[in-house]
């Protein structure tokens, strides 16, 4: 119920930045082809992305992140609202968007590492030239859609949300730390 | 909500059940049409929970499910399983005998145990429990031995009744996103399981989407009305001669006697319109003057007796042919206003060309790629124009809202958007927002949360968001899937997340095999 509430909660954003114009992704892990036959629940497969899709401000673009420098192959799905220089980026990157490694240069992300960790965690962190390209896309939204910015501070209410406690790249939270 | 759940259980629920669960019979139909009776309650009830959506628009099932009540197909369950234990303590043998003799019959009691025993194997499973290919000795000896049968069917309720809001919740919200998407120019699908017929009016061309519409447009607009009005003079059917409280009543025994209807219409020609419109009137009359003491229109406040009188001649006799021609002489004014229900349903391809095709064929391509929509909406959902002007006039402050689970690291989306310089000094400022540190904003399956964030979007405040829909996560050893084969990625190596399940609200959960505890925890889980 709690995994649903929050895939609802990022729709429902979405949604509200379609309709007052802003930018927008949503990055899950690709819808599983591999098990079709068993008919999976994917959030790809729900109906709300199935609309959303059909409008003209939003598009699907699949890829495999060991193209930005993951270790895994960790084929990946985002839906992305006014960013199109994100998929730009993406499709531009290996065999348009896919691995062009070979199969045995990739890491499986099963079980656990010698620290107890999963190592599914590690494959949580975006790689570096994903974040580039999300960033490089959000950065071609304000610049093409505002001429200026009226405020030159983060308004208060959102000071508390703030977060600069940096930790080193080889730290991997662990799964659920709440 | 507590307070009026407590008061509906107790005075509709339990009345309307009462010792339903000894009864043989009890059909599928006879269910729904009990859940039917109680949707406007419910819709009062759970109004507050629907997100703007009308209580029209919602499943019955998810009414009971929002207001924290078990349906009634279900409560039937749970009461007969009850029952069952204390059958095989106290009941005679001479009865299990005879229960025994009937197993097989379709609308035996025994027979719906066995709908009960599946439906306890939905929401509960325990080891050593009889499976559903089972026989009936075999849960009758585990019942009859077992000592904790009543607090594991008190648990099953309660799986069941998680289960059922999960599904509610999720079907209120898919509505009101639906809602909100039309409202905004959004084009919603034609799928191709709805319903392929239109039904048109032959008098005035008007299409409607289901025979009822069509009948109330009818009744409305060319003075249709329902042909058991013309057959009911005042609260006595002379069929079965039986006296109700009401006229009102009356029609709705004709309604589901078609044997009785079928001999008025033998035996009597039908009344005149100005006759019945008199009649209707007068009806209305006595609805009013229930609803003012706080009644519905079809209330009983007095039960039907049963009269003596002569009987009808059956229908197609000579007898039956004489008494109609003397009641046609002596009434020769017939109503016709009951034919005027005059239409014909045509398919759908031929009413309206659909917009918009979801194919279950086409997912994998559907969900992979797409090079951009093929609605345009009415301008709010296009890529630029209309839509950035009204960025432009609407967004105040450039606020990127990341939603993310882990820590904060240099070169991440933030630290690089942070130091991004844009040339026409413009100024973005970032928020990474840890769902599993920050609590207060950061729970954002809180309901109040979800309202705090969208007020700040309408409000101007943050032009942009994204994140990860849920973090691929192993599943906890203690909710693995006992039925299924491991959904394991070859590729990726890891297990896939079977939160979404729940999003599929025909498949049940606990189905799949988790115990209650099991699937709490999972739920718990992200």
């Amino acid at each position: 119920m709690v995994g649903s509430r929050l895939m609802r909660f990022i729709i429902q954003v979405f949604l509200e930045l379609v309709l007052i114009g802003g930018c927008s992704f949503i990055e899950h892990h690709q819808f599983p082809l591999w098990a079709m036959e068993l008919d999976p629940s994917s959030v790809w497969s729900s109906l709300p992305m199935r609309l959303l899709k059909t409008t003209a401000a939003v598009g699907i673009t699949s890829f495999d992140q060991c193209v930005f420098g993951c270790n895994a192959r960790k084929p990946t799905t985002l839906i992305h609202l006014r960013l199109p220089k994100l998929r730009h980026t993406i499709l531009r990157a290996g065999l348009m968007g896919r691995c062009p490694h070979l199969q045995s240069s990739h890491e499986a992300l099963a079980g656990r590492d010698e620290a107890g960790t999963f190592r599914t965690a590690r494959g949580k962190i975006y790689p570096p030239g994903l974040n580039q390209a999300i960033a490089g896309a959000v950065a071609d939204f304000v610049q093409r859609t505002f001429e200026s910015s009226s405020h030159q501070q983060l308004p208060a209410e959102f000071i508390d949300l703030v977060a600069k406690d940096f930790v080193d790249d080889n730290i991997v939270q662990p799964d659920y730390y709440g | 909500m507590r307070a009026k759940t407590v008061a509906f259980q107790s005075l509709s629920m339990s009345r309307m059940l009462f010792n339903a669960h000894t009864w043989t019979g009890v059909s599928d139909e006879t269910l729904a049409h009990w859940q039917q009776k109680l949707r406007k309650p419910l819709g009062l009830m759970t109004k507050s929970l629907l997100r703007g959506v009308e209580p029209t628009k919602i499943d019955t099932m998810d009414l009971f499910a929002l207001a924290q009540i078990l349906p009634p197909v279900d409560q039937l369950h749970v009461a007969r399983l009850r029952y069952l234990h204390r059958l095989l303590q106290f009941c005679p043998q001479g009865l299990w005998n005879l229960l025994h003799q009937m197993k097989d019959q379709q609308d035996s009691w025994l027979h719906s145990c066995r709908s009960s025993f599946d439906w306890f194997l939905k929401f509960y499973q325990t080891p050593g429990a009889p499976t559903s290919s089972s026989d009936l000795d075999a849960w009758m000896t585990y019942i009859a031995l077992d000592g904790s049968w009543k607090g594991q069917v008190k648990k099953a309720a309660k799986g069941c009744l998680c289960f059922r809001q999960a599904v509610a919740e999720q079907n209120v919200w898919m509505k009101a996103f639906q809602l909100t998407f039309v409202a905004a120019g959004g084009v919603l699908p034609v799928s191709q399981t709805s319903s392929p017929e239109t039904w048109v009016c032959d008098q005035c061309q008007k299409r409607f989407a289901s025979k009822k519409a069509l009948a109330t447009h009818s009744g409305r607009v060319h003075g249709y009305r329902r042909l058991m009005k013309y057959y009911a003079v005042d609260n006595v059917c002379n069929v079965c001669v039986k006296m109700y409280n009401t006229r009102k009543r009356l029609i709705e025994h004709l309604r589901d006697s078609h044997v009785c209807l079928q001999m008025l219409q033998a035996c009597f020609p039908p009344l005149s319109d100005e006759m019945v419109i008199a009649l209707d009137a007068a009806d209305h009359a006595v609805t009013l003057d229930l609803r003012a003491q706080g009644w519905g229109a079809s209330k009983a406040l007095a039960p039907m007796r049963k009269l003596s009188g002569p009987c009808l001649p059956p229908p197609g006799t000579c007898d039956a042919v004489q008494f109609y021609a003397k009641w046609s002489a002596r009434c020769p004014n017939s109503g016709t206003a009951f034919g005027h229900l005059q239409g014909h349903a045509v398919a759908q391809a031929d009413a309206a060309a659909p917009q918009v095709f979801l194919f279950r064929e086409d997912l994998p391509a559907f969900v992979m790629q797409s090079a951009s929509g093929f609605n345009s909406g009415d301008g709010r959902f296009s890529l630029y124009g209309l839509a950035r002007e009204t960025a432009i006039l609407h967004i105040r402050t450039q606020v990127f809202v990341h939603f993310f689970s882990g820590f904060r690291r240099r070169g991440d989306l933030h630290d690089i958007l942070e130091h991004h310089i844009f040339p026409h000094g413009q100024q973005l400022f970032l928020i990474s927002v840890d769902m599993c540190l920050q609590r207060e904003r950061g729970d954002l399956a809180s309901s109040s949360s979800l309202s705090w964030w969208l007020k700040r979007i309408r409000s101007g405040q943050i032009c942009g968001a994204g994140g990860g829909v849920l973090l691929v996560r192993p599943l906890p050893p203690r909710a693995c899937w006992k039925g299924d084969p491991p959904l394991c990625d070859p590729a990726l190596g890891q297990m896939v997340s079977p939160t979404f399940h729940c999003l599929h609200g025909d498949k049940s959960w606990l189905g799949r095999g988790l115990c209650v505890s099991s699937y709490k925890f999972s739920l718990s889980w992200f």
